[in-house]
C-alpha cells in the first residue's frame, strides 16, 4: 500500500521538478534577452528562480533518497555480509528519516517568519519558497520510510545503468 | 561550551556518521544539529536560514544550465559528430585510435563536461575498436579512463561552479584558467599514446583519403556541437553574460540545434532530460545547503584560527601550501565524488589560501584536477570502473596503465605549482577584470 502510494508520489514529484527546472532555465535565458533586446528586465523572474530551484532541489532529493543516489561512501556497507548488511541499510535509513524530519521541524518558525517577510523585487511573500523546506524534509523522511520495506535487492546494477543511460548512437562504421 | 569542544562534536561526529555510510548531506545536517543541541547560545532557527542561504546561491544555478546542456547534447546525438571530427583532426597520426580518444575527450569536455559520459559514450566504441587494431584491454581501458577526466578540467565545468562559489572565485576566471592546463593533460595523453603505438608498432596510420566532400560535411557537423564553447565562453568573456546566464543560455541554443540540425527533440527527452538535470543537482545542491551550516559552525568556533594556525607551522609558503592541498584531494579523491570533497574542505582551505598569499584561482585548478583524476584511482575510481566494464576485463588489469597516466598527471600538477603562469597567464591576459585582485 505504501509501496504504491509512494509510487504515484514520486510520479508526480519527478514530473514537478522537471517543470520546475524547465522554467527556471527559461526565466534566466529570458533574463538575458530582456537586458539585450528590450533593454528592460522582469522583476517577477527574481522571485521565480529561487522558488523554483528550491522546490526542485527539494523534490528531487526526496526523490534521490528513494533511488539511494545521494553522495555517500559505500566502502563499509560492500564490505559487510548479509544480514548485518541489511542491519546497516535500516540504520542509514532511519537515519535519513530522522535527517528529513529534523529538517521539516526546524523550519516551521522559519516557515512563519516567510508570512511576515516579503521579497524587495517583486512584493511577494516568501512563504511559497520557504515552505519548500517543510515539504521537503517532510518527503525526504516519507521516502526513507518506504525504503524501510522495501527490498534491498531492488536496486538496480550501477554500472550497468550508468552505461545505459550514457549510451551514444555510434557505430564502428564511424571510424572508417 | 568551549569553541574547542564544539568543533570536536562537530568534526568527530561527521567523521563516524560519514564513515559509517550515512550519505553527506545526512552527516553534515546531523553533526550540525548535535553541535546546535550542545551550545546553548545557538537556536534551532539557523538549520533552515543556512540550509536556504546555502541552497538560494545564484551562482549555483549554472549547475542545473551546464548539466542540462550536457545531459540534452549526449541524448540528440553529437558524439558521433566529435568522434568523427576527431577521427578527421588526428585519426591518421600512427596510434590513430588512441588520438581520437584523447582529442574526442577534450572536445566533449568543453561540450559536455562529464567524464561519466565520455567514457560511457566513447569509451563503449572505442575501447572495443582499440582492442581489435591490438591495443591491450588495460591500455585502451586506462587511456579511455584517463582522458576523461579531461572534461572536469577543460569548460565549462561543474567542479569550477562549485569551487568558484564555495571559494569566492569568478568562475569565469575559472573557466579561461583551466584551459592550458587541460591541453597539456591532453597533450601528455597523446604523446604516451603515441610512445606506445610506436612501441608495439600497432595502429599505423591508414593511406586511405577521405574525399573533400566527406571531410567539408564531418567538419560542418563536428563544429555545430563545439560551437556551445563559443556560446558560454564568449558571453563570458565579453562580460554580456555571467557564468550563469551563459549556462542557461547554453541549454536553451542546445535545444534549438537538438530542433533545427538533429531533429530529434521531443517532449518525452525535453522532460527526461530535465528530470536527470533535476536528480544530479539536487544531490548536489543539499549537500552544499548542509554544508553551508556546518561552514557557518566552523567559522563561528574559529575553525580559521586553528586551521591558520597549522598551516603557519607546516605549509607557510604559498608553494608548500599548494602542495599540501595538491596531496589532500588527491587522497580524497580516491574514495569521495569530486563535489562533496570541494564543499567541505573548499571554504577553509581558501579562507587560508588568501591568508598565506598563494593563489585561490590556481588553487581552485589544482583541486579540480586532484579530484578529477580521483575518478581513475581505486577505490572510487568510477571512470576507471567503468572503462574496464566496457573492456571486460577485471579492474586489476587496468591498474599498471592507470599508473602511468596517474604518474603524468601528478608531474603535471607539480608544474602548474612550480610555474602559476600555466593557470594564472591566460585569465589575466584575457579577461583581468575576473581576476578580483
Amino acid at each position: 500500500m505504501l509501496h504504491k502510494v509512494v509510487d504515484k508520489i514520486e510520479w508526480g514529484l519527478e514530473k514537478s521538478a522537471a517543470l520546475m527546472c524547465i522554467v527556471l532555465l527559461v526565466c534566466l535565458f529570458i533574463e538575458v534577452l530582456t537586458r539585450y533586446v528590450f533593454f528592460t528586465s522582469i522583476p517577477e523572474i527574481q522571485y521565480i528562480v529561487p522558488f523554483c530551484f528550491l522546490w526542485m532541489v527539494m523534490f528531487a532529493s526526496a526523490i534521490a533518497v528513494r533511488k539511494g543516489t545521494h553522495f555517500e561512501v559505500d566502502l563499509l556497507q560492500s564490505r559487510l555480509p548479509g544480514m548485518v548488511k541489511r542491519i546497516h541499510r535500516a540504520l542509514m535509513l532511519l537515519t535519513v528519516m530522522a535527517g528529513g524530519l529534523i529538517i521539516a521541524w526546524s523550519s516551521i518558525d522559519f516557515v512563519q517568519l516567510g508570512l511576515l517577510k516579503k521579497s524587495p523585487a517583486t512584493g511577494i511573500r516568501m512563504i511559497y519558497i520557504y515552505a519548500s523546506l517543510l515539504i521537503g524534509g517532510g518527503l525526504i523522511s516519507l521516502m526513507a520510510l518506504e525504503q524501510l520495506f522495501a527490498s534491498p535487492d531492488d536496486t538496480p546494477d550501477d554500472i550497468g545503468a550508468i552505461l545505459d543511460a550514457n549510451k551514444a548512437e555510434i557505430s564502428a562504421e564511424d571510424l572508417k | 561550551m568551549t569553541p574547542e569542544m564544539a568543533l570536536s562534536i562537530l568534526l568527530i561526529s561527521f567523521v563516524i556518521l560519514f564513515t559509517f555510510g550515512v550519505p553527506l548531506a545526512i552527516s553534515l545536517l546531523f553533526s550540525s544539529v548535535l553541535t546546535i543541541a550542545a551550545d546553548p547560545s545557538l537556536s534551532i532557527v539557523v538549520v533552515p536560514q543556512k540550509l536556504h542561504t546555502g541552497i538560494d546561491n545564484f551562482l549555483l544555478l549554472a549547475i542545473p544550465g551546464f548539466m542540462f546542456a550536457a545531459l540534452m547534447m549526449n541524448k540528440i546525438g553529437v558524439t558521433r559528430d566529435i568522434v568523427r571530427l576527431s577521427d578527421l583532426l588526428v585519426g591518421r597520426i600512427k596510434g590513430g585510435l588512441a588520438h581520437i580518444n584523447v582529442v574526442s575527450s577534450m572536445l566533449m569536455g568543453g561540450v559536455s563536461g562529464s567524464s561519466t559520459a565520455d567514457v560511457a559514450g566513447i569509451g563503449a566504441i572505442l575501447v572495443p575498436a582499440m582492442k581489435e587494431k591490438g591495443y591491450s584491454p588495460g591500455f585502451a581501458a586506462s587511456l579511455t579512463a584517463a582522458s576523461s577526466s579531461i572534461g572536469s578540467i577543460i569548460p565549462p565545468s561543474i567542479l569550477m561552479v562549485i569551487y568558484g562559489a564555495s571559494a569566492n572565485v569568478s568562475i569565469g576566471a575559472l573557466f579561461i584558467a583551466g584551459y592550458i592546463p587541460g591541453i597539456l593533460v591532453g597533450l601528455t595523453q597523446l604523446v604516451i599514446a603515441w610512445y606506445y603505438a610506436h612501441k608495439f608498432g600497432i595502429d599505423l596510420p591508414s593511406t586511405e583519403k577521405k574525399p573533400c566532400s566527406e571531410k567539408f560535411e564531418i567538419l560542418a557537423k563536428g563544429l555545430i556541437p563545439v560551437s556551445v564553447i563559443g556560446v558560454i565562453i564568449g558571453g563570458i568573456l565579453t562580460g554580456v553574460m555571467t557564468a550563469t546566464e551563459s549556462a542557461a543560455v547554453a541549454s536553451v541554443y542546445v535545444v534549438a540545434v537538438g530542433i533545427v540540425v538533429y531533429r530529434k527533440m521531443s517532449f518525452k527527452m525535453l522532460m527526461h532530460v530535465a528530470i536527470e538535470t533535476a536528480m544530479l543537482t539536487a544531490v548536489v545542491m543539499i549537500c552544499v545547503g548542509t554544508a553551508t551550516l556546518f561552514g557557518w559552525l566552523m567559522s563561528f568556533y574559529g575553525i580559521l584560527d586553528v586551521a591558520g594556525g597549522l598551516f603557519a607551522t607546516y605549509a607557510s609558503s604559498p608553494m608548500m601550501f599548494l602542495l599540501f592541498a595538491t596531496v589532500l584531494f588527491l587522497l580524497l579523491g580516491t574514495f569521495m565524488d569530486p563535489a562533496p570533497a570541494m564543499l567541505i574542505f573548499v571554504p577553509v582551505l581558501a579562507s587560508v589560501a588568501a591568508t598565506i598569499g598563494a593563489d585561490p584561482l590556481q588553487l581552485g585548478i589544482l583541486v579540480i584536477m586532484a579530484l578529477a583524476i580521483g575518478k581513475i584511482t581505486p577505490p572510487y575510481g568510477i571512470s576507471l570502473l567503468l572503462a574496464c566494464t566496457i573492456a571486460e576485463i577485471p579492474l586489476s588489469k587496468g591498474l599498471g596503465w592507470t599508473l602511468v597516466f596517474f604518474g603524468a598527471f601528478c608531474l603535471l600538477m607539480v608544474f602548474i605549482i612550480l610555474f602559476p603562469a600555466i593557470t594564472l597567464g591566460l585569465p589575466t591576459l584575457l579577461a583581468p577584470e575576473l581576476m578580483g585582485h
